[in-house]
């Protein structure tokens, strides 16, 4: 039994956590659900060793032993093993090297690397089944698209021999057919004596898997109800009001504008097998004033036609591009800046801010030219606009210096949008826009999205999130394997048109194990 | 509908590198053999011993300056430290009258608390390492020049000349073939323990080549040395170099190594002690610039402290990064410094036979070193 008792937690001129106390039994699944910023982050940091004994208030039980973990190292050994929202994989290192990472064999102080290469086999087929074949174990870690990372990751933390396991956002990055796999072996272990505390934003997640859910708000644990209490109670918990329901279709808009942009035989061949593609002969177009999104499985091309599209595919490109009618030459991200597309990145840390910079530096990044004479930056007026940016945006900074690193994922992700609002672009792409965002910051986004089409911009989504989808497109391109498998008008938009378009499943039963853990999707996500 | 199958696993970067260089070892071989002015003495047993001879101190210090440029770090230090030993040594032997080994082992300790005082400063203290490397780059010649009063210590005792000599014929013959027979017993077994727990078993193709390789390294050695025996100074830099291979490719400690270099905070989570970690590689390195030191004072048969070793640490570095090591760290390689190391010395010498004048080396050096990281840039642009 682990017990968590009166945490509190002080930052420089912020209270993080105020007299928390949680208790978990083995065998358990506790859900723990909050806005960003609310401190569950912080609670499981210092429930894993990375705010060290002394740092904070109160105290870790386990087993009605006090704990004093002064590292992550420590929490490991007593039996807590942590899923970071945070990739935590080597690039570098080889998916069998980073599965055994921390607890190599050894053989008189020698490695085993024969051992940890079957240790590291053995782990991916309890994780991944049948499917572990598809992946090279030798391949660098690096080269995995990002859900399979995140399954290699939480395939780390079960084999630790752990009385409790976090997992904090596991599945933001995974497909159906993963998360199916996930759940299955977190039921299997929770069967076998293993607490979890599962952190999620996806309540019907909370609601499958939980067997209670604690609630966080503002650094305080306001409550604790049962796996099954209904969203609409978790959600006005977290926020502390009533909010209407974040996945209410919106109303309908007004009339389509012109087109703004016009992709005709788009096609982008595989980075690593150039006679094979990753996208294929795909052909759309976008209206100002309309929300296009590309739904499919991983690996299905999404993230791929937005690199092409921003001038960054590591592949051969071809196909023609027309934005406002102009046609248009994409070969680098200068090239489609100036034809007016903008990308919000699916790796917000790794491609859509400079983390050590300012909130203040980052939104003026992509608009220098525009701040800027002679080559000097007119930081005042920088300063100005970032200002009135982070307002309209409702940004939770203790100011426009601090660090963006210090920031929740909501508030990274409106910088990142915030960034790009500065040169309005004609054509804004998202890539998984919410991931990793809590339910406020996610509706605030999806109001921000809508009151970008209602200003006449084109906004191109792709997303893995079906009820965002849904909630948002007024049209869903469904891709399965590079190519269109169909398209869905506004009126036709549902979860299971989606999912039987993206596994082809309304005509081949046999579809439905679809290839998630194909080479493809393994190269793709890199792009 | 079925998965796809595996790609063929690619070589790591790092790997690729390392082949890169060996071909351009071989045609630098190759092209002085052939070449009128240097046809008849290149390759000769005398000279490529030479080369050898004047490569080894340099690759000492090189396996230990990978290891750091792996975690990410850097040591301006080393060739200040290779003075500061030598001045350790030398005093031991001259002024104090103690025999060889005692001296050597003094500058090893001298070594050791040198890398144990940059590992504290760069693991616990986070300091960065170019800072305080830069720090001891000033201090550590100072301190060689205060012990030694600014003046030259030589010559050293007969007994500290063993460092510059041979070893015998029959004792080069049983090195080479315990390091051949080694080398050849781990690939084997690692195949056999492959089968043992059933993974994909290594191509034989691949066995195959790799024990020939091993063969043929072997040859070449005894081919140069098996007559007259190989110089005590190329004996330890390869024994380093082994040694080196097999602490990066083998053992946890190494593995710790390629992950903080990977991704620090990642290491963290992961278990790893990272400061320990840093702090073994600074040692590591440490000790490596005191054998650096005793080997070029029995080499010199003295010390200049004013001078030794003067700009060996970015020689090292030159090494290090021909040999495809990344200074982002996490990528790298052992063989790829021997290589670096060689393409380096194989230049010098090779100048030398053309008669171009060390001035021009310096250029040609510099062209050398930034073609190897274009090799690196590229090479990583096609992987993401």
């Amino acid at each position: 039994m682990i017990t968590l008792r009166d945490i509190g937690k002080q930052f420089p001129g912020v209270r993080a956590l105020h007299d928390v106390t949680l208790a978990i039994e083995p065998g358990e699944v506790l859900g723990l659900v909050g806005e960003n910023g609310a401190g569950k982050s912080t609670l499981i940091k210092i429930l894993g060793g990375v705010y060290p004994t002394g740092s904070y208030a109160g105290e870790v039980l386990i087993d009605g032993v006090r704990q004093s973990f002064r590292s992550s190292r420590d929490a490991r050994r007593a039996g807590v093993a942590v899923v970071h929202q945070e990739l935590a994989l080597i690039p570098d290192l080889s998916v069998a090297e980073n599965l055994v990472l921390g607890r190599e064999p050894t053989r008189f102080g020698i490695l085993d690397r024969v051992r940890a290469e079957a240790m590291a086999r053995d782990l991916l087929a309890a994780v991944l089944g049948a499917d572990a074949d598809a992946i090279d174990l030798a391949a660098p870690a690096g080269h995995l698209g990002v859900g399979l990372q995140q399954i290699l990751e939480i395939a780390r933390a079960l084999a630790d021999d752990a009385k409790v396991i976090v997992l904090d956002e596991p599945t933001a990055a995974l497909t159906t057919h993963e998360i199916d796999r996930l759940f299955a072996l977190v039921r299997a272990r929770k069967a076998a004596g293993t607490a979890f505390i599962y952190i999620s934003h996806r309540l019907e997640e909370i609601a499958a898997l939980c067997d209670r859910v604690a609630v966080m708000r503002d650094g305080e644990l306001v409550g604790i109800r049962l796996g099954s209490a209904a969203a609409d109670d978790l959600v006005a918990m977290m926020t502390g009001k009533e909010l209407g329901n974040v996945h209410a279709r919106k109303a309908s808009g007004a009339a389509l504008g012109p087109a703004m942009l016009e992709v005709t035989g788009l096609t982008v061949a595989h980075p690593a097998l150039p006679s094979r593609t990753v996208v294929e002969d795909l052909s759309f177009t976008v209206h100002a004033g309309e929300v296009v999104a590309l739904a499919g499985a991983m690996g299905s091309g999404r993230t791929a036609t937005l690199s092409a599209l921003f001038g960054i595919a590591t592949s051969k490109v071809s196909g023609a591009i027309k934005v406002a009618g102009q046609p248009v030459k994409l070969r680098s991200p200068a090239q489609a800046i100036a034809a007016g597309i903008a990308l919000v990145p699916e790796d917000r840390k790794g491609a859509g801010l400079i983390l050590g910079a300012s909130v203040a530096d980052n939104l003026a990044l992509s608009s220098l030219d525009q701040l800027s004479s002679w080559g000097l930056v007119d930081a005042a007026q920088a300063e100005a606009r970032a200002l009135s940016r982070s307002r309209d945006l409702c940004i939770k900074v203790p100011g426009l210096g601090a660090e963006v690193a210090t920031l929740s994922g909501g508030n990274q992700q409106k910088v990142v949008i915030g960034k790009w609002l500065e040169r309005e672009p004609r054509v804004l792409l998202l890539d998984e826009p919410t991931r990793g965002v809590d339910v406020g910051a996610k509706a605030e986004i999806y109001k921000l999205i809508e009151a970008l089409t209602a200003r006449g911009h084109a906004v191109l989504i792709a997303s893995s999130d079906l009820p965002e989808v849904v909630r948002l497109a007024d049209r869903v391109l469904v891709l399965r394997e590079g190519k269109l498998a169909g398209s869905l008008a506004r009126n036709e938009v549902t979860q299971l048109a989606i999912m039987q378009l993206a596994l082809g499943t309304l005509t081949d039963r046999a579809a439905a194990h679809v290839p998630v853990l194909s080479k493809e999707s393994v190269h793709e996500a890199r792009a | 509908m079925k998965l796809e199958p595996s790609l063929p696993s690619r070589p790591r970067p790092s790997e690729r590198n390392a082949w890169v260089m060996a071909a351009v070892l071989a045609a630098m071989w190759a092209i002085l053999a052939v070449l009128p002015a240097t046809r008849a003495v290149f390759l000769t047993e005398g000279n490529i011993a030479t080369l050898l001879t004047q490569s080894a101190v340099l690759l000492v210090v090189a396996v230990g300056m990978t290891m750091v440029i792996v975690i990410r770090g850097i040591d301006l230090s080393v060739g200040a430290g290779v003075a500061l030993t030598g001045v350790v040594a030398a005093l031991a032997q001259i002024k104090l009258g103690l025999p060889a080994p005692v001296a050597i082992a003094m500058a090893i300790g001298v070594g050791a608390a040198i890398g144990a005082w940059h590992g504290f400063w760069v693991g616990w203290l986070g300091v960065p390492a170019f800072v305080v490397t830069l720090a001891g780059f000033k201090a550590f010649r100072g301190g060689a020049l205060v012990l030694s009063d600014a003046k030259g210590l030589s010559p050293m005792n007969d007994d500290f000349g063993f460092l510059a000599s041979h070893v015998s014929s029959s004792t080069t013959w049983i090195a080479v073939g315990i390091a051949l027979a080694i080398g050849i017993g781990l690939t084997l077994r690692d195949a056999q323990r492959r089968n043992a727990f059933k993974l994909e078993a290594l191509p034989r193709k691949l066995i195959a080549f790799r024990i020939a390789g091993m063969v043929l390294l072997a040859g070449l050695l005894l081919a140069v040395f098996g007559r007259r025996g190989v110089p005590v100074p190329v004996l330890v830099a390869a024994a380093v170099a082994l040694w080196g291979v097999f602490v990066t490719k083998r053992t946890r400690f190494g593995r710790h190594m390629y992950a903080i270099g990977g991704n620090p905070d990642a290491a963290r989570l992961s278990g790893i002690d990272v400061k320990r970690t840093t702090m073994g590689v600074y040692i590591i390195l440490g000790v490596l610039t005191a054998i650096a030191g005793v080997l070029l004072a029995a080499r010199v048969n003295g010390v200049t402290p004013g001078s030794q070793g003067t700009l060996l640490e970015l020689d090292a570095v030159t090494a290090v990064v021909i040999g495809g090591t990344s200074l982002l760290g996490g990528r790298g390689s052992i063989v790829g410094t021997v290589l670096g190391t060689l393409v380096f010395a194989t230049l010098a010498n090779g100048m030398n036979h053309l008669r171009i004048d060390s001035n021009w080396q310096l250029i040609c050096t510099g062209l050398i070193l930034l073609t190897a990281v274009l090799i690196d840039v590229l090479s990583k642009g096609r992987r993401s």
